[in-house]
């Protein structure tokens, strides 16, 4: 027994002396928790970089509806503008002050779109720094990535500086600094937008790549060279850039080998000819948000779940023999003989299973535009008949005849009731046409009457919301507000 | 008090087994035998000629209340003799003395009314001590019934044995005069004088005892030299009690805790508060510890709440996230609880540093004692019921509303949908849902086996039980009920010096608790009396199809069968290690693992579904979710304890290192080919991950603790802790955390003694430390970047995105901790009084701030200078009533009076919280509305705005006017304790006065397919009435004003709540009985939970529970037999 607790003794003693040495770091590290990443493992491994840039994709195409984010956009927009109608107020209240441009800073819903486009900016900014830094990505996947990077920044920040005119420019994750961002002026942000997409243009594979971004393929889910280019002409459109914006989009155009028009049924199919860039949905059960979001069944009237259709100032926009109206428009004949008409360019709005196949994409780019872009520059320089060129092959397609229009100013008045039959509800064009050619305050008076609201010229940029400059006391409001 | 000083070193000897801690403890209190000189005092008259020596001594005790016991060798000595006595009012001592001359000695008991004669040289001889070379006796309880297995213990000769089965024990080779314990659980140690030959021993209950061991931090005390605030809870006090979770067998016995049950299932999440809750977002519970190893406060259960097949039955827990559901601590089977230590103010927490900001619970499960083998049985059944019912309209009222409602809104008949008016329903009939889903009767069952046996060197403790629970719900498809099981084992392996010892313990519980989805009380207080019956005569789901062959209702049959079976495996095991270096130096170590297992199946059968979803396609569906949390623990320690003099010194240092994991995973399975085959994930056609978990918690600290006791007089106590844990960042990852407590036992004092005679125990004590909170989460302070789970990701690669903005600098919760308590006993301990104040402020709350979104988020956790006070009072008063051999009453009272306040919240417009609370108010308040009634000519409620205008629309930033304090005024409890021969009555109460929140349904009332209570009848009617509520409407107008109602002044009601939360009585079998049947103890039992309650509430089921499952009444008839 002696022998035993003499022997014995050790264990308790020894366990105390070992484990008595002062707190120890090691005692307290813990490893990152194995469904997490730090920013170092994140943006080393070509797989998780590539997977936070399609974060920033399905961010900013496919959410909900009901976010009111980026995706919403062409509702909201066109509900301020005259391409939509809220069928009842009371079914969407944050619609609704879009709607009657009734915005104001306290209007919660105001912030929506910026709350989300400075959400990707910061996974942007996040991306751009951890990529470049990083040392073991694949030299061709890190520079396809940060083109990727660079040209969703772009798109941010032109929709919100065409949404709220004056911004912040964001271009760390900095929070301390960033909270006290004062606002830049537009022209600064479009030398911004240019020159992250004059990179992006050097950057991006002039082929579609695949989830590798090594691999050649058919599948138009990421930014090219080519989108790099047609985003660009955009701006430089926007900018009145001309000559620039005839360029770039003629860079695109003459690429018949990956893009070429389609018939209206193709378009908005996935992987269409016209197709530059397009987005994947990631939610199983449906091909796009927005067509099981319009789609009403013939016989039933606006609702709750689908309170929206076309106003009467876009169908009749439509020349009679359109094709386009046919194509990409539908309607529901309600009981008492009202005809609700709705956007039908998306049209598989069926439920399906995540094992189905998809059928349609997100539309983010496409040929259609890169043409009337493209007629409008050239009209601009008077290079009229090169103009009506671009402008038929639109209306062509359409089932319509050739303009007859012989004059510049004819030209380019065509060539924007052209942009509003063949880019309605697809990204807010038609919203910053009326602002882009000045007509809004010619416009939209009556129509905003008509919804029930009232307009004042400050109301084409939507308000910050008041808690945005509560915050970051350097922020001003937008004038009028 | 030279012999009390000299077993000091002992008493503060640490140790954790239980049996030597009460020797010691006792040690120290009970030797004050001699110093009691009442006896002697006693007048006697005694006249007697020729009277032999055994009747003086009779006639002796016959005039006082005094018993006499002598020894051999004085019977041998005088029983021959006679006497001629003539005395008058003569003093007991005197007589005594002309009997016995000088060489005898004569001890009064006062205490014990015995008094001890003796012949010196027995006593004493001045060179060897002669040996008592046998002891027997008898050791019996107050009825007179043998207790069996109670260790009777000689310090000096250390020798020790326990009684056997009929209370019968010997002990050899002792010495005279020798002081022999006798100590068993559940009775007041005894200690007798080794003078006879043969005692018999009656030892009391377990009652008002200071010297009563007490476990705290790392070591145990007593009562009487704690510096601390810690209140026990013994065993014995809440055995046989049908409860599944321990902590609602305390509630209200223990000062300071608040605790709030969810509703009334087993396995149903509880609220813990000790002294209020410190922090205003993050963590608030106590840190638990199962024989001192760290046990989660919530469960793991990942995204519990996904809203797809899992419900919520279980109810919120107290945690700080919504999916925190169920309780696990009722994974702990109470029936292997020894004690429960609730450790409150700073001197009994801060060595627990940052976990002990919300106070710490031990819990101290069952110990094999020294004995001889026996073996229990404890069997109990009983039924449970429903107790309180809503009191709601009936068909007629129901109908008469519905008509009413559509009148108001001006419809002249009923809708295609109003299937209760338009004839799609039956209106003659009547159903009263309550009974017919709540009111069926539900049944439990336990039993339990518990072997022990004990030497001196290896005590050995094995028990198991089993529980069964059905419920009260509809038996229709799935006879939904909890089973349990559970195993306990203990083994303490000593050495033959006793320097060495080592045990091992283990817990190991089994739940499956089948519940339903929801718990039907949603359905019966709603349904309308009038609804279809709810099955079709074949058995079926009604649904009452109307023209179009669509459901005219919602069915709870339907939602009952799918089902939430969650099944739990707990698994607690200790060992510790210690070792006696030399005398005084004594070094340990803990090791401690759990494993506490959760895996819930939730399942939606398409039989569950509205058939008309089901044509269109909704799937049935599984969700899998499985939540596993591990803990191991590693507590070295170095215990010294040093005497000099009348001082006494212990000095404590140890380290803590653990490492927690937690693993959790929701899965998502729908679309099944058939119903059949639900439960099998692989016949899901579409499989989802909802979420998933692993989480690893390390903590590292270091800790020491000085305790100086200077003649059980002044006692002070320095606690200090180093602290790390992986919750912070690398700057701040470290933090020092301390107190200082000292305790005066004023009654020791000769001058308190002399003047204030009826006080027998007096102490003042006060602490002031600090202690930390890091239940902020785990790798908050990281970036870290997560997986975007999507049924089909983007080109098949899942996206990845940061989880927000952090704050690498992230640092604690801190609390500073100040109390000062006295505690005081009266008249033989006849009374004792508690008293205890504390003051807490918590501060560097960590909480979100706001950022502009061009941040790219909207918030930020920051550490902030908000300052939280908690101020509480504490009172508890226990009094025996009434004390004799066959009758005896006693009583404990506890109350407590919190407050809470928002002391400091600097910049509070730029938190998130602007909108909840308000700078020198409580931090547990509601802000309302201020309802200006209904107007009496639209009959829409009205409220006033700042301006004190009637709006009917009230502005949430700038209307809510009124402010109201929704922590308890006061909270506490009554245990009463009645001894009858062999009967023992309980019964308890727990009460508390506080704001409740009224029920009421969020749509006005009028709705179809909506009861009402009745309450609602005194609405607006016609223009100039009068109402409390507002006009019924079957449309959604004035749906507003019905939410901003429900969130005025009016939706809140003072309540005060008595409950009856258990009522036993025990009836223990004569001794004969046990006799004839070789039992050591049996007795007879009833339990009978929540009979009954006071409320001045009437608008909810339960003040408790609101409208979600009442805690139920119960009835339990049980027996416990020893062998």
């Amino acid at each position: 027994m002696k022998l035993y607790t003499n022997r014995i003794k050790i264990i308790p003693s020894a366990l105390a002396i070992i484990a008595l040495f002062p707190s120890c770091e090691k005692l307290v590290d813990v490893k990152i928790p194995n469904n997490s990443f730090t920013k170092d493992v994140l943006y080393s491994d070509n797989r998780t970089a590539i997977g936070t840039l399609n974060s920033i994709i399905t961010g900013i195409s496919g959410s909900a509806i009901t976010s009111n984010g980026i995706t919403t956009i062409p509702i909201l927009t066109g509900l301020s503008a005259d391409e939509m109608i809220l069928a009842n107020s009371n079914y969407n209240a944050a619609f609704s002050a879009y709607y009657q441009n009734s915005l104001s800073p306290t209007t919660i819903t105001s912030n929506n779109i910026w709350k989300d486009a400075y959400k990707q900016l910061y996974k942007i900014n996040d991306a751009i720094e951890g990529i470049s830094k990083s040392t073991t990505l694949i030299p061709a996947v890190k520079k396809q990535l940060l083109g990727e990077a660079k040209f969703f920044r772009a798109f941010c920040y032109f929709y919100l500086t065409n949404l709220y005119g004056d911004i912040p420019l964001v271009t760390s994750t900095a929070f301390e600094e960033n909270s006290l961002k004062r606002k830049s002026s537009q022209s600064d942000i479009y030398q911004f937008i240019i020159s992250d997409l004059k990179e992006a243009k050097d950057s991006l594979s002039v082929q579609f790549l695949d989830a590798t971004l090594l691999n050649q393929t058919k599948e138009k889910l990421r930014p090219t060279k080519w989108a790099a280019s047609a985003l660009l002409s955009r701006i430089y459109l926007y900018t009145k850039n001309w000559q620039q914006a005839e360029e770039e989009s003629d860079i695109v155009i003459r690429n018949t080998s990956l893009f070429s028009i389609d018939s209206l049924n193709a378009v908005f199919l996935k992987n269409s000819n016209e197709a530059i860039l397009q987005a994947q949905s990631i939610g199983g059960l449906s091909n796009t948000v927005y067509a099981q979001y319009y789609y009403l069944p013939n016989g039933s009237e606006p609702n709750y779940n689908h309170p929206l259709y076309l106003s009467k100032h876009l169908l009749n926009s439509f020349e009679v023999d359109d094709n386009r109206k046919i194509k990409w428009l539908n309607k529901s004949t309600a009981p008492n003989g009202q005809e609700y008409w709705y956007p039908f360019k998306y049209q598989h709005y069926e439920a399906i299973q995540s094992y189905d196949p998809l059928t349609e994409y997100y539309m983010i780019l496409r040929l259609g535009e890169l043409y009337l872009i493209r007629a409008e520059a050239r009209a601009q320089q008077n290079k009229n008949a090169l103009a009506l060129e671009d402008l038929n092959v639109i209306r062509n397609r359409a089932g319509l005849k050739n303009s007859n229009s012989n004059n510049t100013s004819e030209i380019i008045d065509d060539i924007i009731h052209e942009r509003q039959v063949e880019l309605f509800a697809e990204w807010g064009d038609r919203w910053l046409d009326l602002k882009r050619t000045n007509t809004i305050d010619n416009i939209m008076p009556p129509i905003s009457v008509e919804k029930g609201g009232q307009w004042s010229s400050y109301k084409k940029y939507y308000p910050i919301y008041i808690e945005e400059i509560l915050y970051n006391p350097n922020l001003t409001q937008n004038s009028g507000y | 008090m030279s012999t009390r000083l000299n077993r000091l070193d002992t008493t503060l000897y640490i140790n954790t087994q239980l049996f030597r801690i009460t020797i010691f403890a006792f040690l120290y209190m009970f030797n004050n035998i001699n110093s009691y000189a009442n006896g002697q005092n006693a007048k006697v008259s005694i006249i007697m000629t020729k009277a032999p020596f055994t009747n003086v001594l009779r006639e002796i005790e016959k005039q006082t209340s005094f018993r006499i016991s002598y020894t051999d060798n004085v019977r041998t000595e005088y029983s021959h003799s006679t006497y001629n006595l003539n005395f008058k009012e003569a003093e007991v001592s005197t007589v005594l003395k002309f009997l016995l001359g000088s060489n005898c000695t004569i001890l009064y008991d006062t205490q014990k009314r015995i008094i001890y004669l003796n012949t010196i040289e027995n006593i004493d001889k001045n060179d060897s001590v002669p040996k008592l070379n046998d002891l027997s006796g008898i050791v019996r309880d107050k009825s007179g019934n043998a207790v069996p297995g109670a260790t009777i213990y000689a310090k000096t000769s250390n020798r020790g044995t326990t009684s056997d089965d009929e209370g019968r024990f010997r002990l050899s080779g002792l010495n005279r005069g020798e002081k022999i314990l006798i100590s068993s659980v559940g009775f007041a140690p005894k200690e007798i004088i080794a003078s006879d030959k043969r005692v018999i021993a009656e030892l009391n209950p377990f009652i008002n005892n200071l010297s009563e061991t007490q476990i705290i931090a790392y070591g145990t005390t007593t009562r009487r030299n704690n510096t601390g605030n810690v209140t026990t809870v013994k065993a014995s006090e809440i055995q046989d009690m049908p409860v599944t979770n321990p902590l609602l067998a305390i509630q209200g016995r223990v000062p300071g805790l608040e605790i709030r049950q969810s509703n009334g299932l087993p396995g149903a999440g509880i609220s813990m508060r000790i002294q209020g809750a410190n922090s205003l977002i993050n963590g608030n519970d106590p840190l638990i510890l199962v024989d001192g190893i760290p046990y989660p406060s919530q469960s793991v259960i990942p995204g519990l709440s996904a809203g797809q097949a899992i419900s919520t039955i279980l109810g919120q827990n107290g945690g700080t996230n919504n999916g925190q559901l169920g309780s696990p601590l009722s994974y702990i089977n109470p029936s292997d609880i020894e004690s429960i230590d609730v450790l409150k103010g700073a001197d009994a927490t801060s060595i627990y540093g940052s976990r002990a900001a919300n106070g710490a619970i031990l819990i101290t499960t069952k110990k094999g004692r020294i004995g001889k083998p026996s073996i229990t049985f404890n069997y109990q059944a009983g039924f449970k019921k429903l107790g309180r019912r809503l009191n709601l309209m009936d068909s007629k009222e129901y109908l008469q509303m519905r008509h009413e409602a559509l009148r108001n809104d001006g419809m002249s008949a009923p809708s295609a949908f109003d299937y209760d008016l338009n004839g799609t329903w039956d209106t003659t009939v009547s159903h009263n849902w309550q009974q017919e889903l709540l009111g069926n009767t539900g049944s439990n069952m336990l039993a339990s086996i518990s072997v022990q046996s004990g030497t001196e060197n290896l005590q050995t403790l094995i028990s198991g039980t089993f529980y069964n629970e059905d419920y009260i719900f509809p038996k229709y498809f799935n006879k939904k009920n909890d089973k349990r099981g559970s195993l306990h084992f203990s083994i303490t392996n000593t050495s033959a010096n006793k320097k060495f010892r080592i045990t091992l313990l283990g817990n190991y519980l089994f739940d499956d608790n089948r519940l339903p989805i929801e718990d039907f009380v949603g359905s019966a207080l709603t349904l309308p009396p009038i609804a279809p019956k709810l099955l079709t005569e074949d058995g079926s789901i009604n649904w009452q199809k109307n023209a179009s062959g669509y459901e005219t209702f919602q069915n709870p049959m339907a939602i009952g069968l799918g089902s939430y079976r969650l099944k739990t495996t707990s698994l607690m095991s200790s060992l510790n290690i210690s070792y006696e270096l030399i005398d005084g130096l004594k070094v340990s170590t803990n090791l401690g693992f759990v494993r506490l297992d959760n895996d819930g199946t939730g399942t939606k059968p398409l039989t569950s579904l509205p058939p008309s979803l089901v044509n269109l396609g909704f799937p049935n569906s599984l969700q899998l979710s499985q939540g596993i949390s591990t803990n191991w623990n590693i507590e070295p320690q170095i215990n010294y304890t040093k005497k000099f003099k009348k001082s006494v010194f212990e000095a404590l240092v140890g380290t803590t290192i653990t490492n927690l994991k937690q693993f959790g995973r929701n899965l998502l399975g729908t679309n099944f080919s058939s119903d059949l085959v639900i439960e099998d994930l692989s016949s899901a056609s579409q499989v989802q991950v909802v979420s998933s978990k692993n989480i690893i918690y390390k903590y590292n600290a270091l800790f020491g603790r000085l305790t100086y006791n200077y003649d059980n007089k002044y006692i002070f106590n320095l606690n200090g802790r180093r602290d790390g844990s992986s919750r912070f960042g690398t700057e701040n990852r470290f933090h020092s955390f301390g107190s200082i407590g000292a305790a005066w036992i004023f009654t020791e004092e000769k001058f308190f003694r002399n003047n204030v005679p009826f006080m027998n125990f007096g102490k003042l004590r006060s602490s002031y430390g600090t202690s930390g909170n890091d239940q902020i989460g785990d790798y908050i302070f990281l970036s870290l970047y997560s997986s975007e789970p999507a049924l089909r990701p983007y080109q098949g690669v899942m996206g990845i995105a940061p989880s927000g903005l952090t704050n690498p600098s992230l640092q604690w919760e801190e609390i500073k901790k100040f109390e000062v308590g006295l505690e005081t006993a009266f008249m033989d301990s006849r009374i004792s009084f508690n008293i205890n104040y504390a003051l807490n402020r918590s501060s560097n709350q960590l909480m979100p701030v706001f950022l502009p979104y061009s941040t790219g988020f909207s918030n930020i956790a920051i550490n902030l200078p908000a300052k939280v006070q908690n101020r509480v009072w504490e009172l508890s008063i226990s009094t025996i009533n009434a004390k004799s051999p066959s009758f005896s009453w006693t009583t404990n009272i506890t109350l407590t009076i919190p407050k809470s306040k928002l002391v400091a919240f600097p910049n509070i417009e730029k938190t998130t919280f602007s909108s909840t609370y308000i700078v020198g108010k409580s931090t547990t308040l509601a802000r309302l509305f201020k309802s200006a009634g209904v107007n009496d000519t639209t009959g829409v409620y009205q409220f006033y705005d700042s301006k004190g205008n009637i709006t009917y629309n009230p502005d949430f930033d700038n209307d809510r006017l009124v402010v109201l304090d929704l922590n308890p005024n006061f909270f506490g409890g009554i245990q009463n304790t009645i001894n009858y021969k062999n009967f023992t009555l309980n019964f308890s109460f727990v009460f508390d006065r506080r704001y409740l929140p009224i029920p009421y349904t969020s749509l006005p009332a009028g709705q179809f397919n909506q009861n009402e209570p009745r309450f609602m009848l005194n609405r607006w009617q016609k223009a100039g009435d009068n109402a409390t509520y507002q006009k019924y409407t079957s449309s959604l107008q004035n749906y507003l004003q019905s939410i901003y109602y429900g969130g005025s002044d009016k939706s809140y009601y003072k309540t005060s709540v008595l409950r009856c939360s258990n009522i036993s009585l025990n009836w223990d079998v004569p001794n004969s009985w046990k006799k004839s049947l070789r039992m050591d103890a049996c007795k007879f039992y009833t339990e009978l939970l929540n009979p009954f309650l006071f409320t001045n509430n009437n608008y909810g089921l339960d003040p408790e529970t609101g409208n979600s499952l009442p805690l139920l009444r119960t009835i339990n008839f049980g027996v416990r037999a020893t062998f």
